[in-house]
């Protein structure tokens, strides 16, 4: 049940879902541009404060375009491994300082370290939460890369909820003849996951079959290159957007 | 009607083995069709209608490979001769499973997704968006998630996206076998009023004949060959239908067993012309009221108590709100209701797969929320509806095997051999449980719990994916080798005209997390006002005197039934 919340958060925190404000109106090539130099200045900065800061305009980011509680949803299914980042990162520490624990170098490493991981793992969502994948594909497409490359990734993200579902069934449908996973030691439980991820393997490809088919006969591979039916266009809200973003981490980065 | 106009589909002697078979999956298929037919393929399981529609679309042989002999002429094009590209936009498909078409993730972004393909400039794709999605009636869905959409909805999104190319030709592969009764009817009309709207040739492929029988203007009968081909009324007339396993409209069989000339094809038809002579014969001795027909379970223990049960899901969804229930033992009890109305989370607190939120289930004394399902399956063996949920084993033998290693059963080869002799799959015991037909594969997936004997049988959509032939198996195994030995069944359905068939004692009718209504057969089947509400429909044959306003003196569920309750019998015999 704590594993099944856990991917159940994950899951509804990187989900997409349409809305009308600025942030979704902006052209994907901006929120791209946007991920990719807040990556990069989170990890130039060695400051918390100045991580504070980035984060800081991250959440404002997430109210304005309403995606805040998908955010904490996310973070809140990935504590658990924040919290494992945490103790591998306190016992190496530990070994390279020679056994030695400074509370307050220590302290700060971590401190940093988990604003860093936040603040990317906030950016990133800030993409996916707003971005729908077609949108995304578009922005991709429009910087020279190939569409039928990038087709797989929306079919994983589209399919990969639904066959975790059927895959739950199927878990259903065999302890209804007996199966318990719980009893046992590691490796008879190993053997044990047998009944459900052959079923599961079978399902899937049926569902691919279907998919290639259907995918087959509307066109897909036509041609190397595709129209869309909503031109995604740079217009002065992305500049805006750009430049904003752009002086503050540079402000935050080079002055503070 | 359409004479004088062009084949826009001709195949010529048409055989085709799929890639390391010795065993054609279809031979000698001979079928013209004319520009703008609605023609209905129907055909027994692994008749190869499927193989069919993927030849018209060019990916037999061009995907599949395999050996096609004959010619294969589409709008002009041949098949072989050209690729699938050429193709393209000029044969659209929908598939049974709505969920494995769609690519993307908004509506109108997979409505789009052909037309971007193709290469169309972004103002007509927005004119086809709004045709395709105006011409359904489902511009609301515009901006829905498509994994949101309810079956039905899924269903005719993926329409939209396939007439967003303007096809010329239209192949629907069994697309209502997912489907509840209410959205298959839906589904249908639509398509009937498009049809009749536009320039385009149909082809539906389906083994619903009862649904689908309305709108065929020619009705082609497909296993392996084409057995006949013509007038649907002619067909039903000369009873082909029946010796080939096919599902015959019971107004249609009601037809011939009146000695009827005509064949009714509509229920309105058939209102019209049985009146006089369903009146005419009719006892008249008003139908008993409900206390009179209270069900013998009553008297019974019972061995399933739900109380006032809650369940939600993780994701805050309440899936069952405060049912109460009783289960006899003994009993054949019915649960229907439109997909989503929470039955198959119902009878996943029967053996404890999910636990109860709120309220309480108690099984031969047992509370569940105190017992592992492994307990409680002894006790309540659940098949579920995909029998390939199920499969992992080499051998059907050791599939079976499996649930009895799980169970601890003493004699446990003995028992396995004896079920599949059954059964009537003996013979197929060392063959992989995938090498198996349909019918096979149900029968398989019921052996491997019926093997060690549990007191309840719940069977979950036993009829999905299943033609008339093979539902007429299911239903002899159910009367025989469950219900005989006084086992209790419960049966998840919505399969209504199944329902009409089967012995079931009482009904149970689900609509949104609640049961709605119970009662017997005759009661609930011939509630309009509780049916429609939940999203069902009255089997035709309660349709047919509930629309003649006879309900209240005679109350028949199928056409045998009908000939017994009138006096039309005696006089013939």
């Amino acid at each position: 049940m704590v594993k099944y919340a856990i991917i159940e958060s994950i899951r509804y925190g990187f989900s997409y879902e349409r809305k009308e404000n600025v942030i979704y109106l902006l052209d994907p090539r901006t929120k791209i541009f946007y991920v990719i130099s807040v990556m990069i200045g989170v990890f130039l900065i060695n400051d918390w404060f100045k991580l504070m800061l980035i984060m800081v305009f991250q959440v404002l980011l997430a109210v304005i375009g309403g995606f805040s509680r998908k955010v904490a949803s996310l973070l809140k299914g990935l504590s658990i491994f924040l919290l494992f980042l945490i103790a591998f990162n306190i016992s190496v520490t530990y070994i390279f300082e020679g056994f030695k624990l400074n509370l307050i170098t220590l302290a700060h490493t971590i401190s940093t370290m988990i604003l860093r991981v936040v603040t990317a793992l906030i950016a990133i969502a800030s993409l996916v939460l707003t971005t729908s994948p077609w949108e995304l594909l578009q922005g991709l497409s429009k910087l020279n890369i190939n569409y039928t490359y990038l087709y797989p990734f929306i079919i994983a993200y589209r399919f990969i909820p639904i066959i975790f579902n059927e895959m739950k069934n199927i878990y259903d449908a065999q302890r209804s003849r007996g199966l318990e996973l719980e009893k046992g030691n590691i490796l008879h439980r190993a053997r044990k996951l047998i009944p459900i991820i052959i079923p599961t393997i079978v399902c899937a490809l049926l569902r691919a079959r279907d998919l290639a088919e259907a995918m087959e006969s509307k066109g897909f591979g036509y041609s190397k290159k595709r129209t869309f039916y909503k031109p995604i266009r740079f217009s002065l809200r992305d500049l805006i957007f750009i430049s904003a973003s752009l002086i503050f981490l540079i402000v935050v980065i080079i002055l503070i | 009607m359409n004479q004088g106009k062009e084949y826009i589909i001709t195949l010529r002697n048409v055989t085709y083995y799929y890639p390391n078979t010795e065993n054609p999956a279809i031979k000698n298929i001979n079928l013209k069709v004319k520009e703008g037919e609605f023609i209905v393929i129907a055909g027994p399981s692994g008749g190869g209608k499927s193989t069919l529609c993927r030849i018209l679309l060019g990916l037999i042989p061009h995907y599949y490979g395999g050996r096609l002999y004959g010619e294969v002429i589409v709008n002009g094009l041949n098949v072989v001769e050209s690729s699938i590209k050429e193709l393209v936009g000029t044969v659209g498909v929908v598939f049974q499973i709505p969920e494995n078409q769609m690519v993307n993730l908004i509506v109108e972004e997979e409505v789009a997704f052909g037309p971007e393909n193709l290469l169309f400039p972004s103002k007509v794709i927005n004119e086809r968006i709004e045709w395709a999605l105006r011409s359904l009636k489902i511009n609301h869905l515009r901006h829905r998630l498509t994994y949101t959409l309810s079956g039905g909805e899924a269903q005719k999104v993926a329409l939209a996206s396939v007439l967003a190319l303007k096809p010329k030709i239209l192949i629907l592969d069994e697309p209502l076998a997912n489907l509840d009764p209410y959205s298959a009817r839906e589904f249908l009309s639509l398509l009937s009023s498009f049809w009749k709207e536009n320039n385009i040739t149909i082809i539906l492929i389906e083994h619903r004949l009862t649904e689908a029988i309305k709108y065929a203007q020619r009705l082609v009968l497909l296993n392996k060959t084409i057995i006949a081909d013509g007038d649907p009324r002619e067909l039903l007339a000369k009873g082909i239908l029946e010796d080939q396993g096919i599902e015959v409209p019971p107004l249609s069989r009601l037809a011939k067993q009146l000695k009827v000339k005509t064949i009714p094809l509509h229920i309105h038809e058939a209102a019209e012309l049985y009146n006089g002579l369903i009146k005419s014969y009719v006892k008249y001795n008003p139908y008993p009221s409900s206390e009179a027909n209270k069900n013998n379970g009553d008297n019974h223990e019972p061995i399933i108590v739900v109380e006032d049960l809650w369940y939600t899901y993780p994701d805050g969804r309440n899936a069952l709100k405060g049912v109460n229930l009783k289960i006899h033992r003994g009993e054949f009890v019915a649960i229907v209701g439109a997909n989503g109305a929470g039955k198959t989370t119902l009878i996943k607190h029967f053996n404890g797969l999910l636990k109860p939120t709120r309220g309480k289930v108690i099984v031969f004394g047992m509370d569940t929320r105190n017992h592992s399902t492994a307990e409680l399956s002894r006790f309540i063996g659940i098949v579920f509806q995909n029998p390939l949920h199920q499969f992992f084993e080499e051998t059907v033998e050791k599939e079976v095997m499996f649930t009895i290693r799980n169970m601890k059963v003493s004699n446990g080869e003995e028992k396995v051999r004896e079920i599949l002799k059954e059964l009537g799959i003996y013979h197929l015991r060392n063959k992989s449980p995938h090498e198996l037909s349909a019918g096979e594969q149900r029968r398989l997936a019921i052996a491997s719990i019926l093997v060690y004997e549990p007191e309840v049988i719940v069977l979950d959509e036993p009829t999905a994916g299943l033609d008339y032939g093979l539902k007429i198996e299911l239903l002899n195994l159910i009367i025989d080798k469950i219900l005989s030995k006084g086992k209790t069944i419960i049966m998840v359905s919505h399969d209504m005209e199944f329902l009409a068939y089967a012995p079931v004692n009482r009904i149970i009718v689900m609509n949104n997390g609640r049961i709605i209504s119970e009662g017997p057969p005759r009661d609930i089947l011939y509630r309009t006002d509780i049916l429609y509400s939940a999203k069902l429909i009255q089997p035709q044959i309660p349709e047919l005197i509930t629309m003649l306003k006879l309900s209240k003196c005679i109350r028949p569920l199928n056409v045998d039934e009908v000939i017994s309750f009138t006096r039309i019998g005696e006089e013939n015999g």
